[in-house]
């Protein structure tokens, strides 16, 4: 026993000099490499629209957390073009106030134009850095969304619906690209106008929930999140509770005098949906996966060059269901 | 066509105990066969692998799963026999060999913790001659209970302590071994597959060792009975139940609740266990202190019959074994889980009047997983297995020691698949497939030195259409030049057909679900060349040495930035794991010392390319001390090295857009940072070390027996790296110092 305590003390010894941290790095060799990122923007109106490319390049930091780099990354001095069709057009250097100067004091730099694209129409951007270095990328805008509903609501939108062949539901659905996957953002709004006093109406808006669900005991709504599925599906419970909400607190009801409700979807082409599932998806909140690779299409450096499409469309309501609530209609 | 040769194959192993070699087995040899069971004293329980040596002869046997063994050609004449196993005290008796025939004895064993007024020899071992047993474990319950655990004993955490088998962190009990991915790994309950053998995203096996009689582990070169994987297999047989008396317990531990209730049925037995999670926080520590809403159990029957009247040399169970895992969040932007096994079987085992002994079964094993994701980003992705197996094998012992294995296998097997990835592109399966299969193995045990064991697996009709192997050889040959030294060599063909589809990127995951390789892909295929010498220095003290060399073809890999339909899920890869192993046990009344080293590389290979798995461990150092001070009170420390996991390392960073469609302008809003890295698993981790000690005591007040300790889990805080923050790089830790204590009560 006596020679096992001196070997126990000396292992333990070891032992707790050797759980201290050991210097550790889970940095190698750093790579300098071009950053360019931009979103083509268009809607249904088709009109000019401006497109943004911020160019930078990687960086390093000292220690492992990037927000604490101070060192502005953006290039100045770039020549950068895109080409639409076989237009060429050379984007000018300037520069926007930013949010947050907790990171960077300076503006913000970036090269932009003002373009009118057309749906289906294919960009391509080259940027030659000051250094030589040449990136280039292309997307495809989307094309315009013809969506069909389950229910028909061209006679005004209302829950009075017998619910016995697609539920309790309003389903809204189109045909996506042919092999290829999208990601859509959908958004229904309530325009209602609400008297103040004699003189006074405010234009108001509320966002109709995807459904009302029961969290802690409470009911609270669920707002759509972006989606693969070439569609999305609105209770009428949802409708009903915005239609109640608008109303909470206001003591005559015929005060408010209910529009239409706005419909919105966004969807974004192949690249910026790849990017955006890359960054923001998850297969569940459990599974720890590492180095999980940002998607990048910009040949000869990373990031994204990717678009995005705004449908908008106006759902009337039915007068009826309007006033079933104490509401006026239009 | 394969009708044909399975009625080839039907008909050899029906005839082969008919041949004229067995025919002539007793004629004029002046020999006999000596054959039995083991049972524990106190439970009628079989012991497994227990030591049986006839005194003053180089002759002797080991039991096997069933507490039964065969001693043939043993010269007529009256003998000592002693019977021996770790825990119990040995047992000498008189058995009388009579010429030409067959003598059973059934002997019983005293547990060690019951005080008896004689002293008996302890812990001698038997020699079984020229065993070809290359890279297997017979770990039997009192060897499980003597490894420190973190909440409870685990019987995958006692496989990690075992040379040749890595892992990736404290928080999984998944393992890795030789250089085999986790779904190489087969794992058998009573004969039936267990597809998801985890509680709690990995954190403890699914068996409860309080069911467990004792399992046996290949870690390669596993003989042709077993097949379907390319790694290693995981026989797991459970406890009878108590055929003397009525008994049941209960155990606490932090984080589960079980129980237990055995006892004796008209000419057999039967055991409930059931186990339950009910502290869910207490593996918050596993989880970097995030809170997980688990609920986990699992319960299993087992009764079995040796009906007299019937046949008085036939034993016959029926066991079944269910598990489920659930998180349940109560909240509809949160995705819930469940998982869940259900295994029911029957078993037939027979002891025939010629030294043959069968054993059929036929089993059911589900499998279940889903992740429901309700209104949160989470992707949908379910699994269902259905199972029907019957497996009917056989054992036929000549005279001159050699044995004839034989047995047939087929499996029905049904599953179906939906997932989806997180680009949204979806991958829908659903099939059902027939398998059968057949082994044949020839054990020279004939010569005094040398060992041969040579076997051939047939599959004659397969799960999968991508070229699995159709015949699967295997041979080992062992030779003692000394009787203290054995050198021992082993080659085996091995397919699998059956895999997950998991990303390896994942260390912590939570849906592996299980296919039939995909009919566009090739099914993998594995060469295991094996060599090692053992060296028996003293009784009590040995030495192993083993090297393997594992080439790999066609594994699965997955794609994971599959972006469109066209594109491909999985692709075929190769690879490659070769490795040396050292094994040091040392053993007497008071002490077991275990001493496990390996020295071990694996790749695959990529195209051109050449990337290192996440749990390939260069150096791995497992130092085991258990000793016994008496009274009831036992300790053990575990001290663990391995040098650091590969993890991918950081190349650089850069500004990205967070984009909101509904933001106009959010290209030009602040970016957020974000990390490029470099080459996949391309760096090391620090090297993982860590310190555990348990101590128990029993004490015994008849009828109750009880039993408490605790245990320390990293007792000196090492930090080990699990893995760092993508985001902020800040370095997340595997298991702290942390204590836990236990108690179980049985009556």
């Amino acid at each position: 026993m006596s020679r096992i305590i001196p070997v126990v003390t000396a292992f333990l010894s070891f032992a707790w000099l050797s759980a201290c941290d050991q210097p550790f790095s889970p940095k190698t060799e750093f790579e300098n490499l071009p950053v360019l990122q931009s979103v083509v923007e268009t809607n249904f109106l088709e009109t000019s629209t401006w497109v943004f490319v911020v160019l930078g390049t990687t960086y390093d930091v000292l220690g492992f957390n990037p927000s604490n780099n101070s060192i502005d990354p953006t290039v100045q001095g770039a020549v950068v073009t895109i080409r639409v069709k076989d237009n060429t057009y050379e984007m000018f250097e300037t520069s926007t106030p930013r949010e947050d100067t907790s990171r960077y004091s300076n503006r913000l730099r970036h090269y932009r134009k003002g373009l009118k694209i057309r749906p289906g129409d294919t960009l391509y951007v080259e940027a030659t850095l000051p250094d030589g270095r040449h990136v280039t990328a292309s997307t495809r805008m989307p094309q315009r969304i013809a969506y069909d509903t389950n229910y028909d609501i061209t006679g005004g939108l209302s829950t009075f619906i017998n619910a016995y062949n697609y539920g309790p539901v309003f389903q809204f659905f189109w045909n996506e690209p042919h092999g290829e996957r999208h990601v859509y953002f959908m958004k229904i709004t309530l325009l209602y106008q609400r008297k103040i006093d004699d003189e006074t109406t405010m234009m108001m808006v509320e966002e109709v929930p995807l459904r009302i669900v029961e969290r802690n005991g409470t009911k609270e709504p669920l707002y759509p999140v972006y989606t693969f599925e070439p569609k999305f599906e609105f209770t009428f419970e949802a409708f009903d509770w915005v239609m109640t909400k608008i109303g909470e607190g206001v003591e005559k009801k015929s005060d408010i005098t209910v529009l239409w409700y706005s419909l919105s979807i966004v969807e974004f082409d192949v690249h910026l949906s790849r990017y955006y599932a890359s960054t923001k998806g998850s297969l569940d909140s459990y599974s720890v996966r590492l180095d999980e690779f940002i998607y990048s299409n910009v040949h000869g450096g990373i990031g994204i060059f990717g678009s995005s499409y705004l449908n908008l469309y106006e759902l009337p309501i039915d007068p009826a269901y309007a006033k079933k609530f104490g509401y006026r209609a239009p | 066509m394969p009708s044909i040769k399975c009625g080839l194959i039907v008909a050899l192993i029906i005839l082969a105990p008919y041949t004229p070699l067995s025919a002539t087995m007793f004629e004029g040899t002046g020999k006999g066969i000596l054959r039995g069971f083991v049972t524990d004293s106190t439970s009628g329980e079989p012991l497994i692998y227990a030591n049986v040596i006839i005194k003053g002869t180089s002759l002797g046997s080991a039991t096997n799963n069933y507490g039964f063994f065969v001693i043939p050609g043993v010269p007529s004449g009256s003998y000592v026999l002693i019977v021996s196993m770790l825990g119990y005290y040995s047992k000498q008796l008189q058995v009388q060999i009579g010429e030409n025939e067959i003598t059973t004895v059934r002997i019983s064993l005293t547990p060690t913790t019951i005080v008896v007024s004689e002293i008996e020899v302890f812990g001698q071992r038997a020699e079984e001659r020229n065993p070809t047993d290359l890279g297997i474990e017979k770990i039997s319950m009192q060897q499980m209970k003597i490894v420190p655990t973190a909440v409870e004993s685990d019987v995958f955490r006692i496989l990690q302590v075992l040379p040749g088998v890595s892992m990736t962190g404290d928080v999984s009990a998944k393992y890795y071994v030789r250089g085999g991915a986790g779904d190489q790994n087969l794992v058998l309950l009573n004969g039936a597959t267990v597809y998801y053998p985890f509680h709690a995203l990995g954190v403890f096996g699914v068996i409860d060792p309080e069911m467990m009689s004792g399992m046996e582990f290949f870690k390669g070169g596993f003989p042709p009975e077993y097949g379907g994987r390319l790694s290693s297999i995981l026989d797991i047989t459970t406890r009878d139940g108590n055929k003397n008396d009525y008994s049941a317990g209960a155990t606490l531990s932090l984080a589960t609740a079980k129980a237990y209730a055995e006892g004796p049925l008209r000419n057999g037995s039967l055991l409930l266990t059931a186990r339950k999670s009910y502290y869910g926080k207490s593996l918050d520590r596993f989880f970097s202190n995030q809170t997980i809403p688990f609920d986990f159990w699992d319960w299993s029957f087992k009764i079995n019959s040796t009906e007299r009247s019937l046949d008085p040399d036939s034993k016959f169970a029926v066991h079944g074994f269910f598990s489920g895992d659930d998180v349940i969040h109560h909240d509809p932007q949160k995705e819930d889980y469940s998982l869940g096994n259900s295994i029911v079987g029957f078993n037939w085992y027979k002891v025939w009047e010629e030294p043959l002994y069968t054993a059929a079964t036929i089993s059911y094993s589900g499998f279940r997983a889903e992740v429901r994701p309700n209104f949160s980003t989470s992707r949908r992705r379910s699994n269902r297995i259905h199972d029907i197996t019957n497996r009917m094998n056989g054992a036929y012992i000549y005279d001159s020691k050699d044995e004839l294995r034989f047995g047939v296998t087929n499996i029905w097997l049904s599953y179906d698949l939906d997932v989806e990835n997180l680009y949204g592109e979806r991958y829908v399966l659903s099939e059902h497939k027939y398998s059968l299969s057949s082994f044949l193995t020839y054990r020279f045990n004939r010569w005094e030195n040398i060992g041969i064991n040579m076997g051939l697996r047939f599959n004659f009709s397969t799960l999968s259409e991508g070229l699995p192997l159709l015949f699967e050889p295997r041979l080992s040959i062992t030779y003692r030049p000394y009787p203290i030294i054995s050198l021992k060599a082993g080659i085996g063909w091995y397919t699998q057909e059956l895999v997950t589809l998991s990303n390896e990127n994942e260390l912590i995951s939570i849906f592996e679900p299980w296919v039939i390789i995909p009919s566009y892909l090739y099914t993998p295929q594995a060469v295991q060349v094996m060599s090692g010498v053992e060296l028996l220095i003293t009784e009590s003290f040995r030495v192993e040495c083993e090297g393997y060399y594992k080439p790999v073809r066609y594994l699965l890999d997955v794609n994971p930035i599959k972006y469109s339909p066209k594109e491909r899920d999985y692709k075929n890869i190769d690879g490659e794991s070769y490795g040396i192993e050292m094994l040091t046990t040392f053993e007497s009344r008071t002490y077991y010392v275990r001493l496990a080293y390996s020295l071990s590389w694996a790749y695959k290979h990529i195209g051109e390319h050449v990337e290192i798995p996440k749990y390939d461990a260069r150096h791995a150092l497992n130092a085991l001390v258990n000793i016994r001070f008496g009274k009831g009170w036992e300790c053990s420390t575990l001290w663990t090295f391995k040098t650091g996991l590969p993890f991918t390392p950081i190349v650089a960073f850069y500004d990205r857009i967070d984009y909101d469609p509904w933001n106009k302008y959010s290209v030009i809003s602040e970016p957020i940072p974000a990390i490029l890295w470099g080459g996949r698993n391309a760096s090391r981790l620090p090297a993982y070390h860590r310190l555990d000690y348990t101590v128990t005591k029993r004490l015994r007040w008849a009828p109750t027996e009880l039993e408490f300790g605790a245990s320390i889990v990293n007792v000196y805080n090492r930090h080990n790296i699990f893995y760092f923050d993508r985001d902020t790089g800040s370095e997340t830790y595997m298991l702290p110092l942390s204590v836990s204590v236990f108690l179980g009560v049985s009556i």
